[in-house]
């Protein structure tokens, strides 16, 4: 594993701007429309974390809301948010993935202008619930998985002391890299160890099912297989020649080793979320 | 014979196929449907209930007072009957997991005026009292054995019922083809979130032809 990359991975960050409709705003009380709300986050976070600091700034604002976060939520160009994906994937997807992103290459488009919403919270498409405890229990049920893919049980992450499996996602809101990694270097493979699937979800435009499935990172001779070979495999009608595949802001080539990808890509819930376009 | 802990993909499919034939067959109250993927690839099977719960109180305890309808039953004729009648309706989809290899029991429970029912909710109107205590308890995820995930086919945010531990499980019966596993797993992971199955299935000698 090469920490640097790993590190880089982790320092990742999304400058964000939050904007409220002025119905919405006037309903909740104010005489003006409240100015953009600018913060900077790391790609690794979720929404989730930044509900109560939403609430509290709109509030400063002058909007009387309810101590509640029960009904906050967030909207892209019509989308509601999911706050139990990673933001760097929540990006990847709904902006580098679309066409125009590469034309604005120069400005970037950023920062990610976001929707905050107060009310009307759109239940049919996002966790109810919402919580960070909620966010969490998605986090380490995900953990569990990429566990049982790579080694076909869950001893890993069930032979975790309670406070060890609490401080994967302390960390993880914390940004604290070196606490994380030093619970999480118990889950993932030293060295050449060979595991039997890579924890691996691709996403496609246009709101497809997440792609996942059992994937072996080598052939049946024990070569190594690279993205594209993973990819092509489980969408055999994608034609590779004409798409990308965005990782933490990044096309990643598709002749990176799979292998490689999943040790040093990974989102902190160690599975590799890869956007396609 | 050795006993099935797992199923491929196949046998999966095949087992959903022969569970609903045969659920229509013999229990012709039992509404389970064949569902595709918008691909038409991945197969799953769905059922709805709906639940009467003599109150029209959400906060209000309701454990022994209510009756389960496998048929949808016209909401206003309901009412009618009983106006005190609170309605929820509960959509049960099974699926497959391809990391875990079992099949995975989603759900999601609405009241009449179409809101979903939060966890809190479903443990007062919709799992069996008996149950609700187990399903809190697990040593990794705090809601316990049952917590949100987008359907694997839908994408869209169900409950579900957590399927890692389900091979370890299944081992301990004594399962000889994919249809009888089918079942068996019903029988346990269905009741406690209140999907119950008709007796008639573990009755009959196809189960055991499969």
């Amino acid at each position: 594993m090469s920490t640097s990359v790993s590190k880089s991975v982790w320092e990742g960050r999304i400058p964000l701007a939050f904007s409220i409709d002025g119905s919405e705003a006037q309903h909740f009380g104010a005489e003006h429309t409240p100015s953009s709300i600018f913060i900077e986050v790391p790609r690794t976070s979720y929404l989730i974390l930044l509900t109560e600091e939403i609430r509290d700034l709109y509030r400063a604002t002058g909007l009387t809301l309810p101590d509640s976060t029960a009904e906050i939520w967030f909207e892209y160009q019509g989308k509601p948010l999911k706050w139990h994906y990673p933001l760097g994937l929540l990006y990847d997807i709904l902006c580098i993935s679309e066409p125009s992103y590469l034309q604005m290459e120069d400005t970037k488009s950023i920062p990610w202008n976001i929707k905050v919403h107060f009310r009307n919270y759109p239940a049919a498409h996002l966790f109810r619930d919402q919580s960070a405890a909620t966010a969490q229990d998605f986090f380490m049920s995900m953990i569990k998985e990429a566990d049982f893919l790579r080694y076909g049980s869950t001893k890993r992450v069930m032979n975790l002391s309670k406070s060890d499996q609490t401080q994967l996602w302390e960390s993880l809101c914390s940004n604290d890299f070196d606490s994380f990694w030093k619970v999480n270097q118990r889950l993932i493979p030293v060295d050449d160890q060979v595991v039997r699937h890579i924890p691996l979800r691709l996403y496609l435009p246009d709101d497809c099912p997440v792609i996942q499935d059992r994937v072996s990172p080598r052939t049946e001779d024990g070569e190594e297989l690279t993205m594209e070979q993973i990819i092509r495999e489980l969408l055999p009608t994608l034609d590779t020649s004409k798409s990308k595949a965005v990782c933490h802001g990044v096309i990643v080539p598709f002749d990176t080793p799979i292998i490689w990808a999943s040790r040093n890509l990974a989102y902190p819930d160690n599975f590799l979320h890869i956007a396609l376009f | 014979m050795p006993t099935i802990t797992k199923l491929t993909r196949n046998e999966f499919e095949q087992s959903l196929n022969a569970f609903v034939e045969t659920s229509h067959r013999v229990a012709l109250a039992d509404q389970w449907q064949l569902k595709k993927d918008r691909f038409g690839k991945q197969v799953y099977i769905t059922k709805k209930q709906t639940i009467v719960c003599q109150t029209s109180s959400r906060q209000a305890e309701c454990s022994t007072d209510f009756e389960i309808c496998d048929d949808v039953p016209d909401i206003a004729e309901l009412e009618l009957a009983s106006p005190d009648a609170g309605i929820i309706c509960t959509e049960y989809h099974i699926v497959y997991s391809t990391t875990y290899c079992v099949p995975v029991l989603y759900f999601n429970a609405y009241f009449s005026d179409g809101s979903f029912l939060s966890r809190n909710d479903l443990e007062q109107h919709v799992f069996s009292k008996l149950h609700v205590e187990a399903l809190r308890t697990n040593s990794l995820i705090q809601q316990g054995a049952i917590s949100q995930h987008d359907h694997p086919i839908l994408g869209q945010p169900f409950f579900y019922v957590h399927p890692c531990d389900t091979s370890a499980l299944m081992a301990q019966l004594q399962i000889e083809n994919a249809l009888s596993y089918i079942i068996s797993w019903l029988s346990f992971f269905g009741p406690p979130v209140g999907l119950y199955i008709d007796p008639i299935y573990v009755q009959k000698d196809w189960v055991k032809i499969g």
